[in-house]
């Protein structure tokens, strides 16, 4: 009696076992692969490292739970390490699920010293995609009559230094939407702020032609920028943490894709015969 | 093992997603209607807040103009009686000239000119050369691909096997950028599971 070959669906199972192994025992007993720091969290972090107390920089989020893993750490590390330079943030959302992570991120601030109104606003939701985008810019006051908790920007001492796009010295854009690359960069030309954009990995090639151009100033690439932005901020968190694992994931897949061409052209050479 | 009832909550329901693995099952249908009610319910919410943020309130302290985008954005719901359904067509027809003006006069500029001077770049290095081979095969292949002639085709053939080439490493860039968000994603879960959950992660 000769062994039978396991059906489709059990080398599916199989797989999805496998790559579980391979994220959950490097979590379990960490691997300390080491963590080399790349141009491009270089580049960002070089810029908000010269930023300096006269100096606001607008952090806009548009990302939704699946892709907080790659971009709340991201946001997280642009916003604490404006705020170690003196830099003032204003905080808004394009996105409904980008709020409450605005949000998170503002309360962690205001958390580790952030004076709230002085250091750091939080504006909130902004609809309306480029057309909010637009108006926002062209005159921040009418756009926004409150902040997130309804109160008047006239109260808020750093409000009284924001106008329209030409007060940010920077906008930090962390967004999981191809859109968001296509018409910050449109809209934002016209007032001279750099542009910071942070993206999940699936749409970083989309931000390269921009990164090229140099419309986008230096942008952060998913998990892996995060974890090196960690490292230069000696701040090791989530990302760190989560890169050994993520290492051990693409490890098991490369092998899997080189295995499966191997017995690709095998069993295509066998039935060639 | 937490004692946190929102930890409970989340890796209860996080394994509820996942028991789809084994099938669709009741309690898999149970976290999906939980999700799309929750999520349906939280953007609702972010809604009906952001027109009384920035549409009533201020409409109630005297920004009197507010009532035209109100009742513009109020002329929409026309569309579910058919006597009246033609109004609605006037807030999405703004919508779209204010959207189609906006993106036009941008696009021009940070779309076309700047990304075209960017590929108009010195064949110094192999990266460059890349670029430009890879875009101009590219456009050849959509814009001249079509060639009539049998000939011109076979004459062409190499513009669109480096087209093809191009296209096909950026897809590949592409998927890979998804595969990484996928284990991102994946790794988060299991540390939410077994970090927060379990306490077996440190």
């Amino acid at each position: 009696m000769t062994a039978q070959p396991a059906k489709p669906q059990h080398w599916r199972r199989i797989i999805h076992l496998l790559v579980f192994l391979s994220m959950l025992i490097p979590l379990l007993r960490p691997l300390g692969i080491p963590i080399p720091i790349g141009e491009t969290s270089r580049a960002v972090y070089d810029y908000i490292q010269a930023l300096g107390p006269a100096d606001v920089l607008l952090v806009s989020s548009n990302f939704s739970v699946p892709q907080a893993p790659e971009c709340l750490p991201q946001m997280t590390c642009v916003t604490l390490h404006a705020l170690s330079r003196g830099a003032k943030i204003v905080v808004i959302a394009s996105s409904a699920d980008g709020a409450r992570y605005a949000t998170t991120v503002t309360e962690l601030a205001v958390d580790e010293g952030a004076r709230y109104g002085t250091d750091i606003v939080l504006l909130g939701f902004l609809p309306g995609e480029e057309a909010g985008v637009s108006a926002f810019l062209a005159d921040v006051h009418r756009t926004f009559a409150t902040d997130q908790e309804g109160t008047p920007l006239a109260n808020l001492p750093l409000m009284q230094t924001v106008h329209t796009g030409s007060d940010f010295k920077g906008v930090s854009v962390t967004t999981a939407s191809a859109n968001d690359m296509d018409f910050w960069p449109r809209q934002l030309q016209k007032y001279g702020a750099a542009l910071i954009m942070a993206s999940q990995a699936s749409s970083w090639p989309k931000l390269q032609p921009y990164l090229r151009s140099g419309q986008v100033t230096a942008g952060l690439n998913g998990q892996r920028d995060a974890a090196e932005y960690e490292l230069l901020l000696h701040r090791p968190a989530s990302s760190v943490a989560a890169m050994d694992a993520t290492s051990g994931a693409y490890l098991l897949i490369v092998a899997l894709v080189v295995a499966s061409n191997v017995a690709y052209f095998v069993f295509e050479r066998r039935k060639g015969r | 093992m937490s004692s946190s009832f929102s930890v409970w909550t989340t890796a209860l329901l996080t394994l509820g997603v996942y028991s789809f693995l084994i099938g669709y099952n009741p309690v898999f249908a149970i976290v999906e209607h939980l999700f799309v009610g929750i999520g349906a319910g939280y953007m609702a919410a972010i809604g009906l807040q952001n027109i009384v943020k920035q549409g009533f309130t201020p409409l109630t302290n005297g920004n009197a103009w507010l009532v035209v985008p109100i009742a513009l954005g109020i002329m929409i719901y026309a569309r579910y009686s058919r006597p009246v359904a033609w109004l609605s067509r006037y807030p999405i027809a703004i919508v779209v000239a204010v959207g189609s003006a906006l993106t036009i006069s941008g696009t021009i500029q940070a779309q076309f000119i700047a990304q075209i001077q960017d590929t108009i770049v010195p064949l110094t290095s192999f990266s460059n050369i890349v670029l430009v081979v890879g875009t101009a095969t590219t456009i050849w292949y959509f814009y001249f691909g079509t060639l009539k002639s049998k000939a011109a085709q076979q004459s062409y053939e190499w513009i669109s096997v480096a087209a093809r080439a191009t296209m096909m490493m950026a897809f590949g860039a592409g998927y890979t950028g998804i595969l990484a968000g996928n284990i991102a994603r994946m790794v988060g879960i299991i540390r939410q599971l077994f970090g927060e959950w379990l306490h077996f992660i440190k």
